[in-house]
């Protein structure tokens, strides 16, 4: 792709490291990472949190009927939706505006903050003193694939770098044993498939992008082929060295071979790191158990849960769990008791292990889907159709304050009508708890210093109280 | 007539007019196809198609004597097609009806037979002329229609017999009536057959509405009697007519006032846009270096710099290194101690220089065998364009006739199939086959084809412009959308490659024809079973509602399509002399399948890129920078064609010459090959440059000769060697002091393996090997399926392209997980092992260690073995194997670099 990588944040390391462009980039951050220093930029102030964990709830999980609820939507059951809230519904495609629908489920107080919560929740729910739920979320992009990239990259185009990718940009690594960026999709057959762009690094380097894990199978090419012994391999990597130390000699200097070189001594470190971190025979009864590894629903997303805590433990900045299957078109309640019932309990499991084991405080959770669900009932199935007009997302951990909600939407949930967040603003609230400001996070692409919040976006600084 | 003043105040209370022209108009009373509108005025557009795009009910059905209709029309000039002209076409003329009638009827019925139509039709003289009918016989015709004007229509329905069950059997017309004409309607129309109630009025198009057609209407109202139907403002006396309330066009399209003001002309400074000049060849001192005059111009800078350059490279290395830079592979055993310039000559007529070079311009053309996006179909005829891409450059096609047949194939006379292969480059664009917001699909196809036309050929980035004026270059946002009409009466799709077939357009129109009218019975159905509208029936399901006998009739149909050649490219019917066919796809939603309406497609300007501020039409037309104003003649793309390949385009020939300098030496005269912008590199040697670009020209645009010129230099066959004098005063290497290694690209990682390992498969050419089966095949990388979103996992770890923007310079990455993957991965675990046995086949004695470590090097590195790494090679041999020997040759820098 083309890249001058003039970048001028880094120019003058490049320059000593012999200036020869993209190599000299990577190596650099490549040595950051080695020497386990951390920011190549460092933070612009405090963080209050120093890794992420994105649970992405892929497909649109409805927000009348998880956080959001809206008794008044009983009321107009089966009726249009009425004209002086249809005005503001934007005009965009699968914005029905007939045929309301009541949530077919209950909401309940919960936790000292007295928050709402559905049924559909009541693991989650017990947490709620520990979320922060943004109810006014909003975009204009109704499609899966679009709206993936727009919710983890800022457009829709899926050019740019994700938000994880420009987390690890700006923070560094922190672990020299893993990638610092790593991201499990489960649940992703059918018709949303994971778009790449929500892992990618878009125009920053490419060890900036994150590493798929399959949850069943750990990293890729981790293990040695059959029959080798850390030993052997320990003298071929000594006779490798020696070939390509003797070769380098003639060349003077060679940055980015240099870096190669070591990179074998990286993946060694990650081949001996990989199976500890997907062995879970350490795991306590009571942590199976919590997760709900033994139980059918919740067995797939609870080993993805375990691992975001177990990854997060060993110091991987920045890990995305994007669970499928959350799109409602033909049967909400069907579709959002299944979905529920894979990821509540795990969820809620992982935020009580994170606090147990102290490591809450210092990591951010973010629940977040692409786009919400519309009030309206779509076709005759009972489902509802994609919305992107007004969702929810919640905050919790790294610094934010829990208890609380931002925002609303109007009467029936259709649109965000008080303190609306963009995308843009979202992810600047991600990197804020990481102590990054977004529009200083810069990455010069085209001559243009690029940011992460590309159409500008703010962070919503009440999440941290 | 008498009137009934009781029904005239119910209905006026139903249907008065501030409850349909107001600000405050209940959209909700209205069924309208564009549910989300919220426009006081209705437009509506064509479809090529029946529809009711806008039907309301009344609230009590009315069967009283006298019913007076009145609205408000305009019609766009632009939207009315005169039928005059020569023999009345199918099609031709207008057909536009308000009716009234006692059903609603569905989205596509026709309300006709009995029920009141008022509106526009041809007359017998294939005239549009407003009218009144009943039925499709009968119609009675008043004045003719006249474009961008408003006329007010009032129609009276009337009973000859005063009873409920009595018919309307009198429909009168007036077109903007004054006060004289009362009694004298314009037309009127009669029968018997009339229905004796109303209950639904609405507006219908039909075949006749084309596609961009766009008509205004607004101001409906119903009432008993004359002074009702004029309003409020009808004087006692009707002396005169109150004139209609402001027809007020809705808010877009911006008229060209709002939109910035376009310049007459650009100028700019900057050098890429300066005319090429054919610079002196500079004469330096040491002149025995210079082997030709692209040495002339390096060793002049080295002698500005004071640079002594690299001594010549060993031919060991000199044919490696050539081997790699032109086939992407290691150069073979028997060719180990041969002359390079045969060699060369060798290498440039093969099938593998074809694969490489190819895949190079595949990185540009932002090339892959998927839609790309969330359904990500596969694109099961994209690989012919690969194949052409190929061919192109083993054959050493002109570069100006390379460029012609990607972006105007089809329109190139006479027909042959390859051209249409060859615009697989256009139709390479991504869409979202999900997105239901066709002018956003459509918008972004074109958007993808001129970034990376413009990329691709003239280097230019023009992405930003598609929403504002470029930041850097001389390019505005008018300038955009100028190069994107030229690409607007086209689309991508798997057009069948035989041109005028009257068999392919036979099976094609069945196809529609019975997929069609299954679809409209499985709308209907689920319309009856109540379901809101719109009611959508997905493609795909389709066949599912079939009967046997139309599934029998589908299946035969579908397997004779099946069977005609067909490729993924581009295709106008409006621009190309050829008659083709689009093969259907199983996804009929994401583009428009008739071809005709791509003749009423236009390309406006875009108010911020957003389609849904749509501003005036642009033509296509050229960025004024270049200095030669900005009309086309034909607006067809031979014409952009010729207008980038004409010898005096300051870009075209700079832009591919670079391009070519940087596959071979790893960085182009100017370093960002996609960019020679303001914001891009400043070439290193710009007057190299030129004289590259001219010899291009002049050798009648041949790659080929680029080629020679470049390996036969001195400055190509310097060595790497180190020398700190030179690093001190070009560290980058700027200046071409030696030759700079680089890594291989993922491809030819995985192809110089299989070579070394003895079981290259060198079959070229035909349909990619799907992703299951590429973990199993020994072809060259090039051939494995490129799915986006999911390429090939060797691929996507060492920097490969990735298939959506045009990438004009692979990037180089290094992580620990690719070693990993070279390391320990099933591949590089079996071809090691492979490796392995073939030098256990060639060593003697075939089990010495020492022998063994030789002839690993010499058949992976393409050199002699040093005693030091025979005897290292030997240890571990011993210690750990043959084959884990051979992983360590494969992973060092030695083997993964062209050195």
């Amino acid at each position: 792709m083309d890249s001058p990588m003039n970048i001028s944040r880094r120019s003058a390391l490049s320059a000593t490291l012999g200036g020869i462009g993209a190599g000299s980039v990577a190596l650099e951050s490549l040595l950051a990472a080695e020497s386990g220093s951390v920011s190549p930029g460092g933070s612009h102030f405090s963080p209050t949190a120093k890794r992420v964990i994105f649970l992405f709830m892929s497909g649109g999980p409805s927000q009348v009927d998880t956080f959001d609820p809206k008794p008044e939507l009983a009321k107009l059951e089966g009726k249009d939706v009425p004209e002086s809230l249809a005005r503001h519904v934007p005009r965009i495609n699968r914005a029905g505006l007939k045929n309301l629908m009541a949530s077919p489920w209950k909401f309940q107080q919960h936790g000292q903050s007295g928050i709402p919560v559905s049924e559909l929740l009541p693991e989650t729910a017990k947490h709620v003193d520990d979320l922060c739920i943004v109810r006014s979320m909003q975009h204009r992009n109704p499609v899966h694939g679009p709206g993936e990239c727009v919710a983890l990259t800022g457009t829709g185009a899926g050019d740019r770098p994700s938000i994880g990718s420009w987390s690890l940009y700006g923070l560094g690594s922190e672990t020299e044993n893993l990638p610092a960026f790593i991201t499990m999709n489960l649940h992703s057959d059918g018709m949303q498939y994971p778009q790449a762009a929500g892992w990618g690094a878009g125009f920053l380097p490419p060890q900036f992008q994150g590493t798929v894990v399959d949850p069943a199978q750990g990293i890729r090419d981790a293990a040695m082929p059959a029959g080798l012994t850390n030993l052997d391999r320990r003298k071929q990597l000594s006779v490798l060295e020696s070939f390509n130390r003797r070769h380098l000699s003639s060349l003077g200097s060679h940055p980015e071979m240099e870096a190669r070189l070591r990179s074998y001594e990286m993946a060694f470190r990650l081949q001996a790191a990989a199976p500890e971190l997907f062995d879970l025979s350490g795991e306590s009864r009571a942590t199976i158990d919590a997760y709900g590894l033994e139980t059918s629903p919740t067995k797939q997303s609870g080993h993805g849960c375990l691992l975001a805590r177990r990854m997060i433990e060993r110091g991987v900045r920045f890990v995305q769990l994007r669970i499928g299957g959350w799109d409602a078109h033909g049967n909400i309640k069907g579709n959002h008791e299944r979905m529920c019932s894979i990821t509540d309990r795990p969820i809620a499991a992982l935020l009580a292990d994170l606090k147990q084991r102290g490591l809450f405080e210092e990591t951010l959770v973010v629940w977040a889907g692409e786009f919400g669900r519309t009030p309206t009932m779509e076709g005759k199935g009972r489902g509802r159709d994609h919305s992107p007009a007004g969702y929810t997302v919640w905050f919790a951990g790294g610094g934010v304050k829990g208890g609380q909600i931002i925002g609303q939407t109007d009467p029936i949930g259709y649109v965000a009508v008080e303190r609306p967040v963009s995308p843009h603003d979202f992810h600047a609230t991600i990197l804020h708890a990481l102590g990054l400001r977004a529009n200083k996070l810069t990455w010069n692409h085209h001559g243009r210093d690029e940011v992460p919040t590309v159409f500008g976006g703010d962070a919503i600084t009440e999440v941290f109280g | 007539m008498k009137l009934f003043h009781s029904i005239a105040a119910a209905v006026s209370i139903l249907f008065s007019p501030m409850m349909i022209i107001g600000a405050d108009l209940p959209l909700s009373d209205w069924k309208r196809s564009d549910p989300a509108s919220t426009s006081p005025f209705f437009v509506i557009e064509g479809s090529g198609e029946r529809q009711n795009p806008l039907r309301r009910k009344l609230d009590v059905p009315f069967d009283s004597d006298v019913l007076f209709v009145r609205f408000q029309i305009r019609y766009d000039a632009s939207s009315i097609d005169s039928a005059k002209e020569g023999a009345p076409q199918q099609g031709d003329g207008e057909f536009f009806v308000l009716w009234l009638d006692e059903n609603e009827g569905a989205e596509t019925s026709a309300h006709s037979g009995g029920v009141p139509n008022i509106g526009i039709h041809v007359d017998g003289k294939q005239e549009n002329r407003f009218m009144v009918r009943y039925a499709s016989q009968g119609e009675a015709f008043g004045p003719p229609l006249v474009g961008d004007r408003d006329f007010t229509i009032v129609a009276r329905l009337a009973k000859s017999k005063a009873s409920k069950e009595a018919p309307f059997d009198e429909l009168s017309l007036w077109v903007d009536p004054k006060p004289d004409d009362l009694t004298k309607p314009d037309a009127v129309a009669r029968s018997e057959k009339a229905l004796p109630a109303v209950s639904w009025i609405g507006f219908s198009t039909a075949r006749k509405t084309e596609p961009g057609d766009r008509i205004l209407v607004g101001d409906l109202r119903l009432a008993t009697d004359w002074k009702g139907i004029l309003g409020k403002a009808a004087p006692a006396e009707l002396t005169e007519i109150p004139p209609p309330p402001a027809f007020e066009p809705p808010p877009a399209p911006a008229s060209i006032a709002e939109v910035d003001e376009q310049p007459d002309f650009i100028e700019t400074e900057h050098w890429s846009f300066q005319p090429l000049r054919r610079p002196e060849v500079p004469s330096p001192r040491f002149s025995e270096w210079v082997n030709n005059p692209i040495d002339a111009f390096v060793a002049h800078e080295h002698e500005k710099a004071g640079l002594v350059p690299s001594p010549p490279a060993s031919n060991p290395v000199l044919l490696r290194r050539l081997s790699l830079v032109l086939t992407g592979l290691p150069p073979e055993q028997e060719k180990r101690s041969q002359a390079p310039d045969p060699l060369i000559e060798q290498w440039l007529d093969s099938t593998a220089y074809g694969e490489r070079w190819g895949r190079h311009w595949l990185d540009v053309a932002r090339w892959a065998e998927s839609n790309g996006h969330q359904h990500n179909r596969n694109r099961e005829h994209a690989w012919r364009y690969r194949d052409w891409v190929v061919k192109s450059f083993v054959e050493d096609k002109p570069y100006h006739e390379f460029l012609r047949e990607q972006i105007a194939g089809d329109e190139i006379e006479p027909f042959h199939p390859d051209h249409i292969v060859a615009t697989g480059f256009l139709a390479a664009a991504r869409y979202s086959g999900n997105e239901l917001d066709k002018k956003i699909q459509r918008n972004d196809i074109l958007v993808d084809i001129v970034n990376t036309t413009s990329k691709a050929f003239l280097g230019l980035t023009m992405e930003c412009a598609q929403c504002h004026d470029h930041f850097f270059d001389p390019i505005t946002q008018w300038d955009y959308y100028h190069l994107m009409a030229w690409f607007g009466k086209g689309q991508p799709g798997d057009v069948i490659l035989s041109a005028e077939n009257e068999k392919a357009q036979k099976l094609v129109s069945e196809r529609w024809g019975l997929f069609e009218s299954v679809r409209n019975r499985l709308i209907e159905q689920k319309r009856a079973s109540g379901v809101p509208e719109p009611v959508l029936v997905i493609p795909k399901s389709v066949p599912g509602g079939m009967t046997a006998a139309e599934k029998r009739a589908f299946t035969r149909i579908e397997t004779e399509l099946r069977e005609l050649p067909k490729a993924w490219g581009f295709y106008s019917p409006v621009t190309s002399p050829h008659d083709l066919e689009f093969a259907p796809t199983a996804i009929r939603w994401p583009l428009p399948f008739q071809k005709n309406s791509l003749r009423y497609v236009e390309t406006r300007f875009l108010d911020r890129g957003e389609t849904g501020a749509p501003g005036p039409v642009a033509e296509p037309g050229f960025p004024l920078v270049f200095g030669e104003g900005r009309t086309a003649e034909t607006g067809s793309r031979l014409e952009l064609a010729d207008w980038l390949t004409h010898p005096s385009h300051p870009l075209t020939a700079r832009v591919w010459v670079n391009r070519i300098w940087q596959w071979h030496f790893g960085r182009g005269i100017v370093e960002t090959p996609g960019d020679l912008g303001i914001a891009g590199a400043k070439p290193t040697h710009p007057e190299l440059l030129d004289w590259l670009a001219f010899e291009l020209i002049d050798s009648g645009w041949s790659t080929k000769h680029i080629h020679r010129l470049i390996l036969q230099s001195n400055t190509f066959r310097q060595g790497s060697d180190y020398s700190a004098p030179n690093a001190e005063k070009d560290p980058g290497n700027q200046l071409l002091w030696r030759w700079t290694p680089r890594r291989l690209e993922a491809e030819a990682i995985r192809d110089s393996v299989l070579a070394v390992a003895g079981v290259l498969d060198s079959s070229a050419g035909g349909p990619s090997i799907s992703a299951t089966e590429s973990e199993d095949s020994r072809r060259r990388s090039l051939y494995l399926f490129q799915r986006r979103d999911n390429l090939p996992h060797q691929q996507m770890l060492f920097d490969g392209a990735n298939a959506i923007t045009s990438c004009g310079k692979r990037r180089v990455s290094t992580v620990g997980l690719q070693p990993l993957w070279m390391m320990n991965s099933q591949f590089m675990e079996q071809h090691a092992a492979a490796l392995a046995e073939r030098v256990q086949a060639e060593s003697s004695p075939e089990d010495d260690p020492g022998s063994a470590a030789r002839r690993l090097i010499e058949i992976s590195l393409q050199r002699e073995a040093t005693r030091e790494e025979i005897a290292e090679l030997g240890n571990l041999i011993i210690e750990t194997g043959l084959s884990e020997a051979a992983a360590v040759i494969l992973n060092t820098n030695e083997f993964l670099y062209i050195p």
